[in-house]
């Protein structure tokens, strides 16, 4: 078995990958490595859907491959890739410490039932922009309110172009199947080096709320009153890789995520759609 | 300067009582009479006016409170569906009015109040606080001062306890929940500092919280304003009963040059005893808001936020509420 790790990014992610690769003690070979003779795991952090063609040939040559998303401009190719080979999508949010605590206490029944989930992302104005914002960010914030809240039956999406050339603001509201409301608001146009999130999970019985401006540790508000919880901290990134990397061996079921992956892609271009049109979606 | 002479009519919402206080605080103002169907309310009330050394006249109905040639103005906070009979009859009896938001139930009805008032020639002004509170005022000088360039966008929450009760849940009388309740005062800043009036709306809203009630406890608003600027609301009755604060609402606007939040019920004390509970520690936005009315309405001059604000608020939660049913964005009636 090919236990060795290609990572195609950005330089900052990148050298963030490397040290995560030789944390979870794998080899990291180069890109240049010749493709034919490579049958390991491809790691492809790379932005913008043009970044996207060499996918097909590393699916060819029996590669498992990890990637942003979206795949492509349109849910009909994007799901053809997914599809085909070992293919999954880079979902961080679902391995972030701080959104398995929510999903923890939500599934402990701290808060009741749900009512509303409340999802903010605001970055400085230099984060990259490969597309628009939905395109760019858009898959893992909706994988989280899907996975928090369960299925979206019904979204409505405004997308502008507030300081660049491509839309950089996302605002969304919509339902959830189980008829709790959503709010999503995903940024690229903030102040140099302005770095917010804000989730809010409310239930009937009381609040989860982590805000990054505040603390770095979730508070659950209820009638027996207000408690902070945190995680022990663990890069997202790490810990998806570690997961990715054990499935690549051992062909150990990452069923869980595909589906996830699959709503969520369905999900943004919906969003897309939704702006498109001015309608719901 | 000369003082005006004031007086209260319904203490159905709460803040008729801080609105009295503010008055009483006032150099400029006298508060000379109060008026209450309900013998309970009305009773508390002229224990406050005689603890602030008042002896103030008191009148089960309040036409008779109107009959009173030296009142000069009134402040109106009864249930909302009473706040349109009660305005015309003050202003026909020659009377400058405060009304409690939400101004009234339909936008025709804010703008027969808004017509009779210009006709009698009194001033009517919209109970909008929050343009009074310390948070927003900085945020406002900052803003004007340039300090985030042109605004882009704004995001804006307003929540309760899910404790509310009485004729604020009565749909006859409130005409709505809490996206009647709360969305006029976030709209209302959004107009204010964009300086742009809404032309559309999207809303979700459900009973969510305490599905026994008969009126929305939970909504979502995306409005857009003129030029294409999004301003989003988050509006409920959903925070918990032991919340620390009498509220939760949050201002932030993002502009060509920065962003800015303001927390409005952020500024407080937490008294720890036997339950945790919330102690005010801010300038009082209510004496401002009186203060404004009073200090206008001496000078000839409307008061900072008038009856046309208060239709602007009434006219996008018509259009929220036809949203809500039909699940596409209204265009608001401008």
């Amino acid at each position: 078995m090919d236990r060795s790790v290609v990572i195609c990014g950005g330089p900052d992610l990148e050298a963030r990958m490397r040290a995560y690769v030789q944390l979870v003690g794998r080899r990291r070979v180069s890109i240049s490595s010749s493709i034919r003779r490579f049958s390991g795991a491809i790691v492809d952090i790379r932005g913008g859907l043009a970044s996207k063609r060499l996918i097909p040939a590393w699916q060819q040559h029996g590669c498992a491959v990890i990637s942003d998303a979206p795949l492509a401009r349109t849910l009909d190719r994007s799901q053809a890739l997914l599809n085909q080979g070992d293919m999954l999508l880079t979902l961080p949010s679902l391995y972030d410490p701080r959104y398995q605590l929510i999903l923890q206490k939500s599934a402990e029944g701290a808060i009741g039932k749900l009512i509303t989930i409340r999802l903010i992302r605001l970055l400085p104005i230099q984060s990259p922009l490969w597309d628009s914002i939905a395109l760019t960010y858009g898959l893992d914030p909706l994988a989280a309110l899907q996975v928090l809240g369960g299925p979206v039956t019904r979204i409505m999406a405004w997308e502008q172009a507030l300081k660049r050339r491509r839309p950089d603001t996302l605002f969304a509201t919509g339902r959830f199947e189980g008829g709790g409301i959503f709010y999503l608001e995903l940024s690229a146009a903030y102040p140099r080096d302005y770095q917010f999130e804000r989730i809010e999970v409310v239930g009937t019985e009381g609040v989860l709320e982590y805000d990054s401006n505040r603390n770095r540790t979730l508070r659950v508000i209820t009638a027996a009153g207000s408690t902070l919880h945190s995680a022990i901290y663990e890069p997202a990134l790490l810990r998806m890789l570690r997961d990715y990397l054990r499935h690549v061996d051992d062909a150990s079921a990452m069923e869980k995520h595909r589906e996830r992956a699959r709503a969520a892609l369905e999900l943004l271009f919906r969003a897309v759609n939704s702006a498109q049109s001015h309608e719901t979606r | 300067m000369s003082s005006l002479r004031m007086a209260a009519i319904d203490y159905s919402h709460g803040h008729q009582y801080s609105y009295t206080q503010a008055v009483f605080r006032l150099s400029m103002a006298e508060f000379v009479a109060l008026a209450d169907a309900d013998p309970d309310r009305r009773g508390r009330a002229e224990a406050l006016a005689r603890e602030f050394g008042g002896s103030v006249a008191v009148y089960k109905d309040y036409r008779d409170l109107l009959a009173q040639e030296e009142i000069e103005a009134v402040m109106i906070c009864s249930p909302n569906a009473d706040h349109h009979r009660m305005t015309l009859d003050a202003a026909q009896a020659g009377k400058h009015v405060l009304c409690e938001k939400p101004l009234a139930i339909t936008t025709d009805q804010a703008e027969e109040m808004i017509h009779i008032c210009e006709k009698e020639g009194v001033f009517l002004g919209t109970a909008y606080p929050y343009r009074f509170a310390p948070v927003i005022r900085d945020m406002k000088r900052r803003v004007e001062a340039g300090e985030i360039g042109q605004i882009l966008a704004l995001s804006a929450t307003n929540h309760l306890r899910s404790t509310l009760s009485g004729w604020s849940v009565d749909p006859e009388r409130s005409g709505g929940g809490c996206i009647r309740d709360r969305v006029v005062h976030a709209l209302d800043l959004c107009r204010w500092f964009s300086g742009r009036e809404p032309v559309e709306v999207y809303a979700e809203a459900g009973t969510l919280a305490r599905p026994e009630l008969e009126v929305e406890d939970v909504g979502m608003l995306i409005v857009t304003f003129e030029d294409g600027l999004i301003g989003t609301i988050d509006p409920s009755w959903n925070r918990p009963p032991n919340w620390t604060r009498w509220g939760d609402m949050r201002l932030r606007i993002l502009g060509t040059e920065g962003a800015i939040e303001g927390d409005l019920t952020g500024q407080a004390i937490s008294c720890t005893t036997d339950t945790t509970r919330w102690l005010s520690y801010s300038e009082d936005m209510d004496y401002y808001l009186l203060k404004d009315f009073t200090e206008s309405v001496l000078a000839g001059r409307p008061p900072l936020v008038t009856g046309w604000d208060g239709r602007m608020g009434v006219a996008t939660i018509e259009a929220a509420y036809e949203s809500i049913r039909t699940h596409r964005p209204v265009p608001i009636a401008g």
